[in-house]
């Protein structure tokens, strides 16, 4: 009888998350699956012309831009996830050795500044600093002797877009993983440390040996989450590229699987735009899926759990 | 666990039935119009979702206003959406959860999709109709028929606020080399052509005399700011790229798109133009506003980057000189027709692009609503408010009576006056009288892109129109690349 009232109080806290779920999250994706499955969906009507199977996916497959964006998400995930996890790594070990509190509270406010700053406003702030006539780097580079260097404006090539993207979205994306890294550092117990200086070990071997073993919870954790989050980029692109998704006359030379999502919802009043935004989303979904059921796979090798 | 599992599986059942039985596959019903005899007496609450900006809202405010006075039990409310974009799509979610406006402003690529959801009410029996009617006969004929396109033969909207495209060019430049040249003649009443623009870049050069002349700021000068890959000011500057790809179809007597949404652009006259176009680019003549990083020539006009601009009559204001440090500070302006490839439609096809939204009524209205909002857009489109408003935003007037009103009169031939002489509120409305001058003397050649909806869609025709005239401007790909491209993103090769 006790248990039974302590079943329904536990349902009643539950219930307020449960139901935010269950509209926010399990009836677009079940609306997406009902959506994908609709010939000529018509939005606007509601109304429809049969059922296909496969039609809507592959729509987007042979949609002129699929290529480019698989290619495009591929390469921001497998090039911002580790290069950002790994500098992430190594700020949050500087700012855990710096001494003085003050110092390192102030390190960790300007690093967290990015996480709470709009994304757009910070991609038009790198659009800004890398132009190729007044922008910061291209001054920079010039004390060096280096020529100006188009990186994302009319006549960019893509080489040069792509990676003054993938810097912006490695920094944008260092600040909520430098702050998951360091509560994992203060949590782990200095002895290891101290025995590690009575042995004289250098401080590279301290990383490998102690500091990134104890981590690995946490590495795994971001790593899993980055490599959700950067197969889902979008807004970055936006910010820095704007609606164009490309440098100016070279238009979706940048696009990302979301923006065929959003490409089909801005369609949304043609017949079947949203069954082809859904089908794209549920591609997303899968792929996702796949990568991260890999990245749980290693996680079960390589983390080690204290 | 299990539980929650089961209570899980069990919500989301419940709701993707729900969703399923969203799904009606039923056809939405016709739209009836049934218009009563009288004006209704009910209070009536009118909403309008515009992509309007504050100053033009408060000059709607103004027309609402002397309306009610007039009809004392309705009321109206507008609503800004943002750009045109942000309101196709509020509308559209309108039109899906039921919450949408009783009248929309909107181009005809929006009206279309709307129609998709049977959204719209008819115009032409209000039109016609003995007591509520509108002399149709008086609106400038090119906009009404772009209201009349529809594939059932209805009219949707009626013409509201519409513009087309001027020319502004650097007066003081253009007097100094030109002035004593028959060749060219800035007028207000004939358009430049493009032989004209190539003669004027041939006769242009900037010896030290020009320099000395005209240039009252030399490190504002593109040679010495760096600002552009030029060494001197461009000829021209072309804001619309999917306008001058549109029109430049036709005036070369290629083809664009028809109204059953084929995409034509693939033929020789096409090459032709866009090769000739290509040429100009490479001489560094023609310029788009990427070349400065911007999304409009104003400013880079301003600054004497560029010494005349190709853009909307509606944007006359932003265009007015007023960067002291620019070049060639604060240097006089004059406005011409958009430029054409031939002179007189006796040499061959004009074209000039219609542009400016017009207005709709939408269908979850009730018939009482419907005549409110049909008198309310007929209020607003009538001889004086469609001239008020032309005369307070550059907009053309949409009623040829308009154009005869002695007000509108003066008002035009302010656009005869040298600015010098001008003061206070005629000084103000000096540009915007330049600018509706320039559009009335295209009102022959005035035309519209058809507006379809399909698996392709006149809004994306046109966006890919912008990108193919850009990537050949930026050098990103070829004539026979880009026209490749553009059939290939609107998967009609």
């Amino acid at each position: 009888m006790l248990e039974q009232e302590r079943n329904i109080a536990a349902w009643f806290y539950l219930a307020p998350a449960l139901i935010l779920l269950a509209i926010f999250i399990f009836y677009p994706i079940f609306n997406s699956f009902v959506l994908v499955a609709l010939e000529d969906y018509n939005y606007l009507q509601q109304t429809y012309d049969g059922f296909t199977l496969t039609g809507n996916f592959r729509n987007v497959l042979n949609d002129p831009n699929f290529g480019q964006a698989m290619l495009n998400t591929m390469l921001i995930t497998f090039v911002s996830v580790p290069v950002s996890v790994i500098i992430a790594l190594l700020i949050s070990v500087w700012l855990n050795a710096i001494p003085i509190q003050k110092i390192q509270g102030f390190f960790q406010t300007v690093f967290f500044l990015p996480y709470v700053t709009n994304a757009i406003a910070i991609g038009m702030a790198f659009a800004f600093m890398f132009n190729r006539r007044y922008g910061l780097i291209n001054w920079f580079l010039g004390l060096f002797g280096i020529d100006p260097i188009n990186w994302i404006n009319m006549g960019a090539s893509y080489e040069n877009a792509m990676i003054t993207l993938l810097i912006y979205i490695t920094w944008l994306t260092l600040a909520f993983k430098i702050i998951v890294f360091l509560s994992g550092l203060q949590g782990i117990d200095k002895q290891y440390y101290e025995a590690a200086r009575v042995d004289s070990a250098s401080r590279a071997r301290i990383l490998r040996r102690i500091t990134v073993p104890l981590l690995s919870p946490m590495i795994m954790y971001i790593t899993v989450t980055s490599f959700i989050g950067a197969f889902k980029t979008y807004t970055e692109v936006i910010g820095m590229f704007g609606e164009r998704l490309g440098p100016p006359g070279d238009p979706n030379s940048m696009t990302t699987i979301v923006a065929l999502v959003y490409d089909a919802l801005d369609r949304s009043g043609v017949p079947g735009a949203m069954s082809e935004a859904a089908a794209a989303a549920l591609i997303l979904f899968a792929i996702t899926l796949v990568f991260t059921f890999v990245n749980m796979q290693v996680s079960k090798k390589r983390v080690h759990y204290g | 666990m299990k539980k929650l599992g089961i209570l899980l599986l069990s919500l989301t059942f419940v709701l993707s039935l729900s969703a399923c039985a969203l799904f009606t596959g039923e056809e939405a019903e016709d739209i009836d119009v049934n218009i009563p005899d009288e004006f209704p007496e009910e209070d009536i609450s009118l909403t309008m979702w515009h992509a309007f900006g504050e100053d033009n809202q408060a000059l709607l405010d103004q027309m609402f206003d002397e309306f009610t006075d007039e009809y004392p039990n309705v009321e109206i409310e507008q609503l800004s959406q943002g750009g045109y974009d942000g309101l196709r799509e509020s509308t559209v979610q309108g039109i899906v959860s039921g919450t949408m406006p009783d009248i929309v402003m909107g181009y005809p690529d929006h009206f279309v999709e709307y129609l998709n959801g049977n959204a719209l009410v008819p115009l032409d029996e209000y039109a016609d109709h003995d007591d509520f009617g509108t002399d149709l006969d008086d609106f400038i004929p090119g906009f009404l028929e772009e209201n009349q396109q529809y594939a059932d033969g209805n009219m949707y909207s009626l013409p509201l606020f519409k513009s087309t495209e001027m020319v502004v060019y650097n007066k003081t430049v253009m007097d100094y080399f030109f002035e004593d040249d028959d060749n060219i003649e800035f007028s207000l009443d004939q358009p430049l052509t493009w032989d004209d623009i190539e003669y004027m870049e041939e006769q242009i050069e900037w010896d030290d005399e020009a320099m000395d002349e005209l240039v009252e700021n030399r490190d504002a000068f593109p040679d010495e700011a760096g600002i552009a890959d030029h060494d001197e000011p461009f000829l021209i500057n072309i804001d619309s790229a999917a306008n001058f790809f549109i029109n430049s179809t036709y005036q070369w007597d290629g083809e664009y798109t028809d109204q059953d949404g084929n995409i034509l652009v693939d033929n020789e006259n096409n090459r032709d133009m866009l090769h000739y176009f290509d040429g100009l680019f490479d001489d560094e003549v023609v310029a788009m506003p990427i070349e400065w990083d911007e999304n409009y020539g104003s400013t880079p006009f301003s600054q004497g980057l560029t010494l005349m601009s190709q853009g909307s009559t509606a944007g006359a204001r932003h265009n007015i000189p007023s960067h002291e440090d620019g070049a060639f500070g604060t240097f006089d302006m004059g406005v011409v027709p958009a430029i054409q490839k031939h002179a007189s439609e006796d040499e061959g096809t004009m074209s000039a692009q219609q542009q400016g939204p017009n207005i709709a009524i939408m269908s979850e209205t009730t018939d009482e609503e419907r005549l409110a909002a049909w008198k309310l857009i007929e209020f607003m489109t009538n001889t004086e408010n469609t001239a008020f408003f032309s005369m307070e935003t550059g907009y053309m007037p949409v009623r040829t009576s308009a154009f005869q009103t002695d007000e509108y009169q003066d008002y035009l031939a302010l656009a005869e006056e040298d600015i010098d002489d001008l003061e206070g509120d005629e000084r103000d409305d000096y540009p915007f009288a330049l600018a509706n001058a320039a559009a009335q003397a295209q009102e022959d050649y005035y035309r519209f892109d058809p507006a379809f909806v399909g698996r392709i869609t006149s809004s994306s025709a046109r966006q890919q129109s912008e990108n193919l005239f850009e990537s050949i401007y930026a050098g990103t790909r070829d004539v026979d690349e880009a026209i490749a491209y553009m059939l290939d993103q609107l998967g009609a090769n």
